[in-house]
Formats: structure tokens, sequence, C-alpha cells
């Protein structure tokens, strides 16, 4: 017993030690990925359900904003695809690309002058756009008429 | 002895810090990283300084070295190991002076073997004065006591850190912490402090305990605490230092290893001659100073007293010193900040207050009558083990993170905490594999944009294309209304074209500018092997019979030749004393003499580099708003004047109209964001958005079209300027720079999806910009850490989840893969 209490009193503090260092460093496990995520590229996840998908995980994407922007419009839902261009706009609202789909689809609606600051927006991000000056163009003249 | 050993320890002490400095300087001239970084651009002129004064300094120290052994040298006791000492001694002082070490190593082997050889001195003179000065008396240390001296250390570095923190909340950039946060924040702070030093405690009780199986266990328990201070000065040197310079493998091992051994040499030295005093005191049978007397033991002096002995003090000077250890802390803090290096200094000085407050508190606390229990030493620890466990369940890990910002004690141990997994582990070392290469491996080909490449279909124009070093593009006013300090930037701006979203590959110069004139990313190696075939825009130039005026800096001069088209700038001035005011001086002198030929303009100007602008002081009158760093406000506000004169100059000349105008940078620059100075490892996006500003000469203004909001890169501008002088450049993929114009009557979208890979110039960090430039995720495995950033509005840090981890990972090593491939090595 006395050489137990021997032992134990020699070996407790490198044993404490040991747990200490044991335990110091904070390792974080690797989760695996979710498979949504390596196809929120909206090339790649072309259909509606997966880039909504592809929102719900990151919901200030605009490239998939404006990609579920497109398929709504080319859909016919051009109130849903403006939503979704307004949505990208608030987040960058120097985007032209945004601002060219947002002025179509005004200038479709015969919302000419709208259209035509849209338009000019693009221009002042994309200088020398040839679709921006075309739908300018468009406007101006429609809303002359 | 009639001889003051204090006088000697301070002789020692000085002969120990010279030989330390002379080896680190060494180790960074062997460091090809190190090398290229600090030494061969002379960043740091405090090293050329000590350099150029070492041999005197040398000699100064020898001779007082000399005169400390005197006794030895005449026959008395260690006159065995001093004669040769002197020998060797006048031997070195010889070669010191016909040629001088430090000035003629270099970057070769003989950096490292003089690097070694300089850690001789201090662990021989440790060898003369333990056999030269008798050893005192020592007895076993009171485990109680140290726990105390624990406790009251941890308590102290604690509160000298913690205490600071509200203050530099107040003046830290990009830091926001509610009073709770902090609070909370500052008391996990207190109970990991307490971890670490109860882990010291542990140490020694467990020196003391391991002793008892010795004969004479008080010594063994003094040079058991001696080895550990080996072991740990050599895992500081080797993880700390070695790891913040990127010098790895079996050398750093083995300089780490002569390091802590010299260290703890030097140390135990320092101990022998400072414990003369109670030598002396104990002869006549006093007991040391400030100790209690238990009986029977006064005779001797306690095994921790004698290891703090090189710098412990009285009990009233220690306990003043403990008292002013938040002033110290604070000062060497806000000496090393501007200029550090990852926060390795901040590092290190925080070891340094460890140290002395541990010392200091262990000089302060008296030793108790009763000696404490087993079961009571062992109480507190295990209390402070359960207690920093349970800390970890409060989910405060962000407040912990801008906490680690305030505090750098509470950073080092909270980096020392990070661990990763096997898998993270095994990327880490693909990382780090592809990083650094050694210019044997790397075979490059060719790069080509065009091929073969014939004169430019269109008259081709000036080029002037200045890359200001570190430069933010927040500090310009086009990027930046609050930057009302350039005014002529401005003015360009309003007639060019200013890129919002422009990215630097690299976030430091040693690989940016190769990438620039490459037009793509390069090899990671400080030495691009065979650049001229990969130098894509010399090769443009070439080919359009253009006039080279520009700046031979320290990484230009490796890429390109100095040939016949080479109008040399800034002749004779080192890379550090390039400034662009004199350089655009020099620069309208030759234009007006070259007028035969399309000119080529290029420079690096060092006036914004945190090194650099932090040695000018700001002129009388000027002020600059938080949180704009008023040097270098100061410094960009300077520049600016001088480039209004410059294209006044154009305009005036009627070359301005025939001009490309591009102004950039290789990458930014962290002026205090969270703690952080400089760019070293960081890739956050005050260092990786860089500014790009073309102004286009009317002619082919009428020609482009471009998309301001697309995501651009400086390895862009190479076949943009192919591009503007009518070629078409091939796409060579997403590793490779492409136009950033096109032509108004072509369609193609200008925008790219894909992601880009980024990278660190000098260590494994690498990042992916994604989804236009909206977002930016990095991996370090310098540090052992992933962060993500959403850049679609002011640059905010984002959660990383473990899918996105995922894909970006990937990412990055498709991309490394590529480039190795592209490169012909294979790691």
């Amino acid at each position: 017993m006395t050489r137990l209490r021997r032992i134990v009193d020699r070996a407790w503090p490198a044993a404490l030690l040991l747990v200490f260092l044991a335990t110091f460093r904070r390792t974080n496990v690797d989760a695996p990925a979710e498979p949504a995520a390596a196809g929120c590229d909206p090339v790649r996840a072309a259909t509606l359900a997966a880039l909504e998908q592809c929102l719900a995980l990151d919901s200030r994407n605009v490239e998939v904003l404006t990609a579920i922007g497109d398929i709504h419009r080319s859909s016919g839902a051009a109130d849903r695809a403006e939503a979704m261009y307004r949505r990208a706009l608030a987040i960058d609202p120097h985007d032209g690309e945004v601002r060219l789909r947002v002025a179509g689809l005004l200038l479709d609606h015969g919302e000419f002058e709208r259209a035509r600051l849209e338009a000019e927006a693009a221009l002042d991000s994309e200088p020398g756009s040839r679709v921006a000056e075309q739908l300018i163009e468009r406007a101006s003249r429609e809303s002359d008429r | 002895m009639s001889r003051r050993p204090g006088a000697i320890a301070l002789v020692r002490a000085a002969n120990a810090v010279f030989c330390f400095i002379v080896s680190v300087y060494c180790l960074l001239a062997y460091s090809p990283f190190a090398y290229a970084q600090f030494i061969k651009p002379d960043t740091v002129p405090a090293i050329t300084n000590f350099v150029a004064v070492s041999p005197w300094l040398f000699v100064a120290i020898q001779l007082a070295t000399i005169l400390t052994i005197m006794p030895q040298l005449r026959g008395a006791p260690g006159h065995r190991r001093a004669r040769p000492y002197l020998a060797a001694g006048l031997a070195a002082a010889a070669v010191v002076f016909l040629r001088p070490p430090l000035d003629h190593v270099g970057h070769t082997p003989a950096a490292f073997a003089v690097g070694l050889l300089a850690l001789v001195s201090p662990i021989w003179l440790a060898a003369i004065d333990h056999a030269a000065w008798p050893a005192v008396n020592i007895r076993t240390a009171d485990a109680g006591r140290a726990l105390t001296t624990c406790v009251v250390a941890a308590a102290v570095v604690w509160a000298a850190y913690a205490g600071a923190a509200p203050m530099r909340l107040r003046q830290m950039i990009g830091v926001e912490l509610a009073p709770s946060a902090l609070a909370s924040a500052a008391t996990v702070s207190l109970i990991l402090h307490l971890f670490v030093f109860a882990a010291v405690f542990l140490v020694i009780v467990g020196a003391i305990r391991l002793s008892l199986s010795f004969g004479r266990g008080s010594v063994a328990t003094y040079w058991l605490l001696v080895a550990c201070l080996a072991v740990c000065s050599a895992a500081v040197v080797r993880l700390l230092i070695c790891g913040a310079i990127a010098f790895t493998g079996r050398a750093a091992w083995v300089w780490s290893g002569a390091l802590g051994v010299t260290v703890a040499a030097a140390w135990a030295d320092l101990a022998r001659l400072r414990s003369q005093r109670w030598s002396d005191v104990l002869q006549t049978s006093a007991p040391p100073p400030g100790r209690a007397t238990a009986p029977g033991t006064h005779r001797a002096i306690d095994s921790i007293d004698l290891f703090c002995a090189p710098m412990a003090a009285t009990r009233v000077v220690s306990g003043v010193f403990l008292v002013a250890m938040p002033i110290a802390a604070y000062a060497l803090v806000e000496m090393v900040r501007h200029l550090d290096w990852n926060f390795l200094l901040q590092k290190l000085s925080v070891l340094v207050i460890w140290m002395a407050t541990f010392a200091c508190a262990g000089a302060a606390i008296r030793e108790r009558r009763r000696r404490a229990s087993g079961i009571w030493l062992a109480a507190i620890p295990v209390l402070v083990f359960g207690l920093s466990h349970a800390s970890r369940l409060l989910n405060i890990r962000s407040e912990l993170d801008r906490y680690a910002a305030l505090d750098p004690s509470f950073r080092l141990i909270r980096d020392a905490q990070s661990g990763h997994s096997s898998a993270t582990a095994e990327y880490y070392r693909l990382l780090r594999a592809n990083t650094l290469l050694a210019p044997r491996d790397i075979h490059p080909p060719d790069v080509d944009f065009v091929r073969p490449l014939g004169r430019a279909p269109v008259p081709p124009p000036n080029i002037f294309l200045i890359v200001v070093d570190s430069m933010r593009r927040d500090y310009l006013s086009p990027y930046n209304a609050e930057a009302s300090f350039t005014p002529a930037i401005a003015r360009l701006a309003a007639d060019s074209f200013v890129f919002r979203r422009a990215f630097t590959r690299y976030s430091g110069t040693s690989l940016a500018v190769p990438s620039i004139w490459g037009g793509g990313m390069v090899p990671h190696a400080l030495e691009q092997p065979a650049f001229p075939g990969r130098n894509a825009l010399q090769k443009l130039l070439d080919a359009n019979g253009y006039r080279r005026i520009m700046d031979m800096d320290s990484v230009v001069e490796d890429l390109m030749p100095r040939d016949a088209r080479l109008e040399e700038l800034d002749r004779g001035k080192r890379t550090t004393e390039l400034d662009l005011c004199a350089t655009l001086d020099e620069l309208e002198q030759t234009l007006l003499q070259v007028r035969d030929q399309p000119v080529f303009f290029y420079s690096l100007p060092q006036n914004v580099h945190i090194a650099i602008a932090t040695r000018r002081a700001v002129p009388q009158g000027e002020r600059y708003p938080a949180p704009f760093y008023d040097r270098v406000a100061s410094s960009l506000h300077r520049i600016d004047g001088c480039l209004g004169g410059f294209l006044t100059f154009l305009r005036r000349e009627d070359l301005f109209d025939n001009s490309i105008v591009i102004v950039t940078s290789d990458h930014g620059d962290s002026l205090g964001e969270e703690g952080r100075w400089g760019h070293a490892y960081f890739m956050y996006p005050e260092v990786m958005n860089i500014p790009l500003i073309v102004r286009l000469p009317p002619w082919l203004n009428a020609r482009v079209r471009t998309d301001l909001d697309a995501a651009v890169f400086s390895t862009d501008i190479t076949p943009t300027l192919y591009a503007l002088l009518g070629y078409v450049p091939q796409d060579l993929g997403p590793l490779f720079g492409r136009p950033i114009f096109a032509a108004r009557n072509d369609d193609t979208p200008l925008r790219r999806g894909g992601p880009f890979l980024l990278a660190s110039s000098y260590g494994a960090v690498y990042g992916v910009v994604r989804q236009n430039g909206r977002r930016m995720h990095v991996v370090d495995a310098v540090d052992g850490q992933e962060y993500a950033f959403d850049l679609s509005g002011p640059p905010e840090a984002a959660a990383v989840t473990p899918a996105m981890s995922s894909a970006n990972r990937r990412v990055i090593a498709e991309q490394i893969a590529a480039l190795a491939s592209r490169y012909r090595y294979h790691r």
C-alpha cells in the first residue's frame, strides 16, 4: 500500500500533465459535404428545383437569383422574374447584367421610361454595351411614340 | 570571489543576445523565402545596419568576455576550457575582420553553418562558468509556492492583456464586441491562461517528484527544469519562428534544437552567475533575500529560485515589476505590431512577458511554513481543467475570434489550440507540397497568348503601367468617396474604366509581379525558372518595338534581361527606395528624348508599403480621419500629386491621347483590420482586392466595351494589352488571364463563371474566388484556419460550412493540380 501510494504520489503530476496536453488542442471533425452544395453553380444546376435548393443554402447568391429569374421569364412568369432580379440588385446594385434583364422586362411591360433608366444604369456598368445602347434607343423611341 | 558576478552576467547576456541575432540573421539568409522577402529587398533597414556594425560589436563583446575570464586564463578553475576559448575567439575575430561572414554568407549553405557556429560561444562560456564558479546549495522546491506562483502569474498575464482590450477595441478597425461579449471572452481567456500556467505547474511539480528518484533530488529538479527550457525553446522556435518564415524540414529541426540547447545553456550560465550573490549570503548563514526561513533550510536556495535567478529581483522590485507588467505588455505590442509578420513578433513578446511575470511572481511570493498536501496541489489543476472544458460549452466562438484580435496573449493560446483532423492534415500536406517549390523541380514550357507573334495590326500606343506596391483600393477616391486625398487619381478615373471587382492572384509581390508580366498564375517558387519564355508582356513589347523605360526592382531584375531596349530608371537605388515622384521626374526627362518609338513604362513604387510609409512622418497640417492610417494616406496623397503632375505633362506633350495608362497594385495591405498589419500570409479582402483603373486613348475607347462589375484579375492586364493592340489572345484556361475589354461588335460574354484560384506568395495559403468575385474562401495551412467572405457589398466574414469547405478545397486541389500539370512538376 505504501509503495502504491509512493508511485501515485510521484506519478500524478506527469499523468495530469499528459491529460492536459492531450486535451489542449481543439480538433474540428470534418463533416461530409452536402451533395447539393457542389451543384450550386448556376450553369450546372439548370433546373428550377436545383437552383432553389442552392438559394436555400446561399440566399445572397446573385448568379442563382438571376438564373431563377431567367427561368421564370422564359416560362412567362414576368412578375416572379422581376422579383428575383430585384433581389439580386438589392445585393449588388451595380450589376449591369441584371439591370439589362430588368430593362428588357420593363420594356415588354411598356414601362419605357423606367426601362430606359435601367438600361442607362446598365450602360454605366458595362460601357460600350451594344445591348444596353439598343435598349436605351428602343425605350426612348417607344417613349416618344 | 572578489570579482563581480553580476557584471559578468551582463556581459554573458550581451554575448548571448548578439550570438542569437547573428544566428537568426544567418537563418533568414539561408531560408529562400526569408532571403527573398526580407534581406534581398532590404525591407528592414535595421538588418542591414546590424550586418554593417556586426564586426565591431563582435570584437567589443569578445574583448569584454575575455576580461571576464582573465582569472581562468591565468590558471584558476576552468582554465582548460577558457584558454581554447581565447584561441578560438581570436581566430574568429581575425576572420570577422578579414572577411566579415555576414556580408558574404548570402543565400548559401554557409549561412546555415555560420548560424550554428554562432551558437557555440554561449554554450562554451556556460561550460567555463560552471567550472569557474561554485554551485550553490539547492534545496527541494516547495510545490505549494510553485502553485501560487503559477496562479498569480496567470492572473497577472491575463490582466495585463485583458485590461488593454477595451482600449484596443476602441482603436481596432473591423472588430465590434458588446460589453457582455467582451466580458465573456475575457473570462474564457482567464480560464485558458490558468490552464496554461497550471500545465507549467504540473511540469515543475512533475520535475520535483521525478527528481526524488535520483540522489541529490533538488539538483536534479533544477536540471530537469533547464532541460524543459531547452525543449520548450526548441519547440517555440520550430513551430513559431520557423513556421512563420516557411523554414521547414530537417534543417529547421536541427537549427531549432541547437537554439533551444543554447538558450538553456545561456540561461543556466546566468543562473549560476547570479546565484553567487546568494552563495555569499548563504555562507554567512543568512537566508536568501526575501525568503522565509524554514528550520534547517536557509543554507540552500530553492531549485525554482535558482532557475528563475536570471530574471529574479528582490521581493519589492519584483512586486513593482508585476504591477508594471501591463504597461510593458502594451508597449511591446505597440512597438512591433506595425512591422509584425503574421503576429510572430507579438507572440514572441507575449512569451517574454509570460517568463518575466513568472520570474517576478516567484520572487515576490513567500514560501509557506506548512507544505501543501498532494490533494490540494492536484485539486487546483483539476479544477482549472474542468473549467476549461466547461468553457468550451459556451457557444461564443465568433466572439472569441474577435477577442483574439484584442488580446495577443489569448491569440497565442488560441492559435496553439487549433488542431485538425487527419483528412485536413493530409490536405494541408498537399498544399505545402505545392508551395515554395525548388526551381530545379519545375520545367515550365513557354506561354504564348499569340503564336506566331508578329507586329500589331494597329499603331502601338504608349503604355504606362504603374503598380503601386501594397496600395489598397479603399484608399482611392474612385473606390471610396471618403478617401478625398487622391484628387488626381479621381480625375483620371473620371476619364477611365474603374473595375470594381479586381483581384490580385497573389497576396505578395514576389509572385504577384511575375503573374502580371506572365499573364497568368506561375509556379509557386521564389525564383521563376525559364521566365523569359513565359514573359508574355515582354514578348508583346519586343514584337512591337517598344522602348522599356522602367525600374529594375528586386523582383523584375530576376525576370528579364537588361537588354538594349531597356532604359533603366532609378539606377543604383534599392527597391525600398523606389519613390514614384522621383521616378516620374526621371521618366519625364527620358520621354522628352524618346519620341521615335512607342514607350512602355513600368514601376513598382514603394511609397505606401507598410515598411516604408511607417518611417515617413505625416506633414504638419495634414489630417486623415479614421479608419485611414494616416502615414499610408499621407504617402498616397503625396504620390497622387506627383501622378497628377505627370498626367499634366503627358497632356502638355501631346502624349496623353495616344497612351494607355493603368494604375493598379500588386496586392493590398492590412492596416489594422482586426489587428492585422501588412500582408504576410494574409488573404483577406483588403489584401486581395486591388484597384484597377485603365485609361484608354480616345480612338481605342470608341472601339471597345467592358463590364466594370465583372471579376477581373491582375493576370488579365497582359492579355488585355494584347487585345487592345488588335491581337486575338487565345484562352489559356482559368489559371491565366484574358482580355477585360471586347470589341463593340463582339457579343461574347465578358464574365467568367468559374472559380478562380488565389494564393499567398509566401506560404501554403490558398483561396478561391467564386460567384463573379462575390465570394472568397481561404484555406490557411500555415495557421490551420479556414475562412470565407461575402464580397457582394462591403466585405463581411461568412460562416464556413462543411459543404463550402469541401467544395472549395476540391477546387483548390484541382487547380493546383492543373498548375502542376501546366508547369510540369509533380509533388
